[in-house]
């Protein structure tokens, strides 16, 4: 019965071609453990996007409401404590899978010719990851994101000749505050992500032209067998994605998002940054 | 690779990349559903005062006043006295009745047409006699009268507001 729909389906769309396409790349060397870190970073990013929509639904980017309209997610939405610790430890994960997607790539020699394109755009979407990082952390308006954002607008405000100007664009004026909130806020959820999207599409479009590249000590006869990435590559993903959300999901539950006190100008707090 | 073992890959696919988008999905779906069933805008259902007695035309003309609530709750907002909405209030005798400027139909604020004696919702056009029995147009019911009590020769109004589109009169 489901192959009648499926077919009966494709005749009227025709997804079964996409699917295919999507679906049965073609992976030199075979399926391997290593390949899985982009998929994780990818999928980490799927989630920053459902858990950012929710907790967006019950933000307000406002110098005075910030922090208690997070105080309400953490608080009064069902569930919402669990939804805010995922988007913060899935932000935190992101940047190790894309570390450890970084080094793996760089090991198997994927930025040599004529992968270099990739290499780059790989790079530029790590900057963006921190960028994503840099903008979310003063979103809550508490002790840590004022001022460890305050340190890091006056970092920039110390480049030679332009640093001051870039403070003032970054910070949306002389001073830090209202401005500075609410363009973090337009950064951290329509530019970034947009600019993001984007490079996501250019840097898997140019991964799928090159193919991926195989351990370089791999024979001739292993470079020979050809797996599909679906179902092997996937069922590998599959099981590393898994594990990974679980360990995202408990640590949301057990520990959860930290949200200090709400910021105080007036008050002495040692501004550190995350860990990373 | 045997089919069977490329079967079991796609189900172990399936089942190991559901779990992981219930164990997103579960979370999100509920916080985004967390306001079903909660109190969210509270401040409403209270006696408020709202005119003098004195301020309200012995011939039975109505008069529209704001009314205005301390200090009402809107999710994370603790608010100062602020405008909640608007009642219509009018003398019959001794009596002073009021009636919400909320148009039952659909929500809009409903004007009084001086000229005509009578009240006319400016949106669809559903028009009520000054008892607020529907005369004209859409309305599902009349106008939603409001519990009036009189304090110190000031006028309380018991300010609530009614699910709209509907023949019964429902607080919410």
């Amino acid at each position: 019965m489901w192959a009648q729909l499926d077919r009966a389906i494709d005749a009227r769309i025709g997804h079964r071609r996409i699917l295919e396409e999507a679906l049965d790349e073609p992976i030199q060397g075979g399926a391997s453990w290593a390949y899985v870190f982009g998929s994780a970073t990818l999928i980490l990013f799927l989630i920053q996007v459902g858990t950012g929509l929710v907790l967006a639904m019950y933000y307000s980017p406002s110098a005075t409401d910030a922090w208690a309209s997070v105080a309400y997610i953490e608080r009064e939405v069902a569930l919402g404590s669990v939804v805010r610790g995922l988007h913060h430890h899935a932000a935190g994960a992101m940047v190790v899978m894309a570390v450890l997607h970084m080094i793996q790539v760089a090991l198997y020699g994927a930025y040599k010719a004529p992968k270099e394109a990739n290499w780059l755009t790989g790079l530029a979407l790590f900057g963006l990851v921190l960028g994503f990082a840099l903008t979310g952390y003063l979103l809550p308006w508490d002790q840590t994101g004022y001022w460890a954002t305050k340190v890091a607008t006056s970092i920039a405000g110390t480049v030679p000749v332009l640093g001051p100007s870039i403070q003032v664009v970054l910070q949306g004026g002389n001073d830090y505050g209202s401005l500075t909130l609410t363009r973090f806020y337009a950064l951290h959820v329509i530019l970034l992500p947009l600019v993001v999207v984007g490079l996501i599409a250019v840097h898997i479009s140019l991964f799928r032209k090159h193919g991926v590249t195989p351990h370089p000590n791999k024979t001739e006869a292993q470079l020979r067998v050809i797996d599909r990435f679906f179902p092997k590559q996937v069922a590998m993903e599959s099981v590393v994605i898994l594990v990974m959300v679980l360990f995202l999901l408990f640590v949301a539950v057990r520990i959860g998002a930290p949200l200090q006190a709400p910021a105080d100008p007036a008050s002495n707090f040692i501004a550190r940054p995350e860990w990373y | 690779m045997p089919e069977d073992r490329r079967t079991i890959l796609k189900v172990l696919s399936g089942v190991l990349g559901g779990g992981a988008a219930a164990a997103v999905g579960i979370p999100a779906v509920r916080a985004v559903v967390s306001p079903l069933g909660k109190v969210t805008v509270s401040g409403t259902g209270q006696f408020v005062s709202v005119a003098k007695l004195d301020s309200v035309p012995d011939d039975g003309t109505p008069i529209n006043v704001p009314v205005v609530i301390d200090a009402p709750m809107d999710a994370w907002n603790r608010m100062p006295p602020t405008t909640v909405g608007a009642v219509f209030l009018r003398k019959l005798g001794g009596e002073v009745q009021a009636l919400s400027t909320v148009c039952p139909h659909l929500g809009c604020g409903i004007d009084y047409a001086g000229d005509e004696k009578k009240f006319a919702c400016p949106c669809h056009e559903s028009s009520f006699d000054l008892d607020g029995q529907v005369a004209a147009g859409p309305s599902p019911r009349r106008m939603d009268a409001l519990e009036t009590r009189i304090r110190d020769g000031q006028i309380e109004v018991k300010f609530e507001k009614f699910k709209l589109g509907t023949g019964e009169k429902v607080t919410i």
